[in-house]
């Protein structure tokens, strides 16, 4: 019992946090956000499993973190406005070159993450190679380049 | 929902702007949580700072919010009429111990009584001693509010108020 609480209210409780913190968080952009995110990692477990060292303890966790995912994809699929709250929406950023400024400020992203994303994803090295750009629920950057 | 001509995006710019509004109260409140952290509210500050006692023969410090499964510590000093002949005496409620176990008692106790509803801790004192000081570390294992009494002697105890995050 006290397992089954454990898992579901840290999973939520995880789910609503990155959430709030947006796509961009931990999109493991830097060395040290991919850091942090072992130290998340570290820190959440010892909520989970607590001094219980027991296999039978391990697997009804797994158990249930993965019937959660499972039972919230189901729904996700049974219900749009259920998917955009989980999951978030993509975001337009970069409209026929245009950069929308309004949109980044609000999602966090300047300039400099869309040429990242266009040099490392497409091998783009201007601003004006590029036709759109999207920031997708992952926290990704996409590039469609512009066409010649 | 809006479309782009020739990019195949499913936009919700109300639902972004929602999502936004949400994200920044959320923002607001995780800030309202390290604060209240700072002062105690989950332990360990001036807000979870509490007393009882002080009537000239006891006096408690100890913690309003603990948590589970994270040991705590319960200050007692002692003096006065509760200490007589050499002993030290106190009392705690059983039922504040149901939900407490007792890792470690310092100094260690010379005899623990059980009497009824209350536990009764003998402390051998040297006769000369006008005031002692005990510390029981406790380690809290049930959630939710958890009430008690402590006092020494006879007479009637003080209450007990903590509450044990999960």
């Amino acid at each position: 019992m006290d397992v089954l609480l454990r898992g579901a209210a840290i999973y939520l409780f995880l789910l609503l946090i990155f959430r709030i913190s947006g796509p961009r968080a931990l999109a493991q952009i830097t060395t040290f956000d991919f850091v942090l995110l072992l130290i998340i990692a570290e820190a959440v477990q010892q909520g989970l499993l607590g001094d219980d060292f027991s296999v039978t303890t391990a697997l009804l966790l797994t158990v249930v973190l993965i019937g959660i995912d499972i039972a919230f994809s189901w729904f996700k699929d049974r219900s749009p406005w259920f998917a955009r709250t989980v999951d978030g929406v993509p975001l337009l950023i970069v409209d026929h070159g245009e950069l929308l400024r309004d949109r980044m400020d609000r999602a966090r992203i300047d300039e400099e993450d869309v040429l990242t994303a266009a040099r490392s994803s497409q091998g783009l090295s201007r601003m004006d190679e590029i036709d759109y750009a999207v920031l997708e629920r992952n926290g990704a950057i996409s590039i469609i380049p512009r066409k010649a | 929902m809006q479309r782009h001509d020739d990019l195949q995006l499913e936009e919700y710019p109300d639902f972004q702007r929602r999502e936004w509004l949400v994200q920044r109260v959320g923002w607001a409140v995780m800030l309202l949580i390290v604060l209240g952290a700072a002062l105690g509210l989950f332990g360990v500050g001036p807000l979870s700072e509490a007393g009882a006692g002080t009537d000239g023969r006891l006096a408690v410090d100890y913690e309003r919010f603990v948590r589970f499964q994270s040991e705590t510590e319960l200050h007692v000093r002692l003096s006065g009429d509760a200490l007589s002949e050499g002993r030290a005496t106190l009392w705690l409620t059983a039922g504040y111990l149901d939900g407490m176990r007792v890792s470690q008692v310092i100094p260690e106790p010379e005899s623990v009584e059980v009497s009824g509803d209350r536990l009764t801790y003998t402390f051998a004192a040297a006769p000369e001693a006008t005031e002692v000081g005990v510390r029981f570390v406790l380690l809290p294992t049930r959630i939710g509010g958890r009430t008690g009494e402590i006092g020494t002697g006879h007479g009637p105890g003080f209450s007990l108020n903590q509450f044990v995050y999960p």
